[in-house]
């Protein structure tokens, strides 16, 4: 092949983020974290400290809310939040 | 034709001097390089240059050629033209990242100063760049120090073509070439930025568009990925050519082939083949044996990535005999290039007399003379 325009395009290994790209990880919970509105004062530690980033905040001054399809039940929101208003529970 | 040209400035320079007068002239926006003997005085010679203001560019001072390679990667993905040099041990070292920097495509352009491995030594042979020849770079081999510059010149050209996106060595003899002066002719700035536009990116880092490269792939993935290089070195096979092309037609030098002929091909007995300065060598030997009426060409691969086949198989076609000369071992096999020949002679059905010898290791002397006596020795 000698026109150029014609040569095919390199293949880059280029991954473009997207939710789920692992595939439903909520599936590998045991116990999950319940959020408790009563106890919480917004302070979204929870928020920042998720490592999966399925804690989710829409606004600001809003609480937050957990999505349990890609939650994978580590606990650490619990463990961070200083008034006790999230817990883990079984499944 | 010859272009109209800005006249070409002639100095003396050293091999080193005559990769980073090109790379000066090819305007790169990031260097990123550690020293090692040979290759030193090419990253000291643009570090002084980006020091003075003569090279507006980044210099990234790193702790070793891994982080160098590494570097160069990251600056290149960020969509700029980029640079770094090295030899035997740096290269190495960097191994695990020239890989990278070959199967996921990133477009720099690296001198290998040719440098003998372990145990030390500092003289040439090609043990160092041959380790890579699968690696996914393309590979040039240089015979003197104009040829390194031209060559260097049209490495990036090649490496940034949006039909190849492949990173570019470009190997030179430690010493013979790298630290020996000989006159070099230096195409002016607004020549060379003619023939080389700035640096227009297949893909960059982009906060607002954001991908990940070379991120955890499954097996489909790699499948396509290496079918693309695959894709890729074909590719190189036809703009290679056209590349070298354009730079003899601005420039009144180098050709176009990937492989130089270098006496009467279609009145030769006899076809010496070696890579780099031995291939020069070889051209000295000519005559010798012309005097003792045998008749011999050298056949000088430029490029060894991609391997030149076609060109190769047309020319040896013509001769009875060939002697390939390595510079380098696949250690439990023979020389890399002797292998690759015998590979083509054989899928062509050639029938023609294969002889090879091992020359040069560890920067032994080759002389004009002994590669005409070998020559004799297989008449």
């Amino acid at each position: 092949m000698t026109n150029e325009n014609e040569m095919k395009d390199p293949v880059l290994p280029l991954g473009r983020p997207t939710i789920g790209s692992a595939g439903n990880t909520g599936t590998w919970r045991s116990i999950k974290p319940v959020f408790i509105e009563e106890k919480c004062i917004k302070c979204y530690e929870c928020w920042l400290n998720c490592p999966e980033g399925t804690i989710r905040v829409d606004a600001d001054e809003e609480f937050p809310y957990i999505d349990y399809v890609y939650c994978k039940g580590c606990g650490i929101c619990v463990h961070v939040c200083p008034k006790e208003a999230l817990e883990m529970k079984p499944e | 034709m010859v272009q109209t040209l800005e006249k070409q400035k002639i100095e003396l320079l050293t091999g080193n001097e005559s990769v980073a007068t090109a790379v000066k002239l090819a305007r790169p926006q990031v260097i990123a390089a550690y020293p090692i003997t040979p290759q030193t005085t090419i990253v000291e010679t643009l570090s002084r240059m980006v020091a003075e203001g003569e090279l507006d560019c980044d210099y990234v001072n790193v702790e070793s050629e891994h982080s160098a390679m590494g570097a160069a990667i990251g600056a290149s993905l960020s969509g700029v033209r980029t640079f770094t040099a090295t030899s035997a041990h740096g290269l190495l070292y960097m191994g695990e990242l020239v890989w990278w920097a070959g199967v996921t495509r990133i477009p720099i352009v690296m001198p290998v100063v040719n440098r003998s491995l372990n145990p030390w030594n500092i003289w040439p042979d090609h043990q160092d760049s041959m380790t890579f020849r699968d690696a996914g770079w393309i590979q040039f081999y240089a015979k003197n120090n104009q040829e390194v510059l031209d060559l260097t010149l049209c490495a990036f050209k090649i490496a940034e073509h949006h039909k190849i996106w492949m990173p570019v060595m470009v190997c030179l003899d430690g010493f013979i070439l790298s630290h020996t002066s000989a006159q070099v002719s230096i195409p002016s700035q607004k020549d060379v930025d003619d023939f080389l536009p700035p640096f227009k990116p297949l893909a960059m880092l982009d906060p607002k568009d954001p991908f990940a490269h070379g991120s955890l792939t499954d097996s489909q993935g790699i499948w396509e990925q290496r079918m693309s290089l695959i894709d890729g070195f074909e590719n190189s096979r036809v703009i290679i050519p056209k590349v070298f092309a354009e730079f003899t037609e601005k420039f009144g030098r180098l050709g176009k082939d990937m492989i130089e002929i270098t006496g009467d091909i279609n009145n030769a007995d006899v076809a010496i083949m070696a890579l780099g300065t031995l291939g020069e060598e070889a051209e000295q030997a000519l005559e010798v044996l012309n005097e003792k009426g045998i008749k011999a060409v050298v056949v000088r691969l430029r490029v060894f990535r991609p391997f030149p086949k076609k060109e190769l198989i047309t020319a040896l076609k013509k001769v009875s005999k060939v002697l390939v000369i390595d510079r380098a071992v696949s250690f439990g096999n023979a020389g890399q290039m002797a292998i690759e020949v015998q590979t083509e002679l054989y899928a062509n059905k050639i029938e023609i007399e294969f002889h090879q010898i091992i020359r040069g290791l560890g920067g032994m002397d080759v002389t004009y003379m002994e590669i005409a006596a070998e020559v004799e020795k297989i008449m």
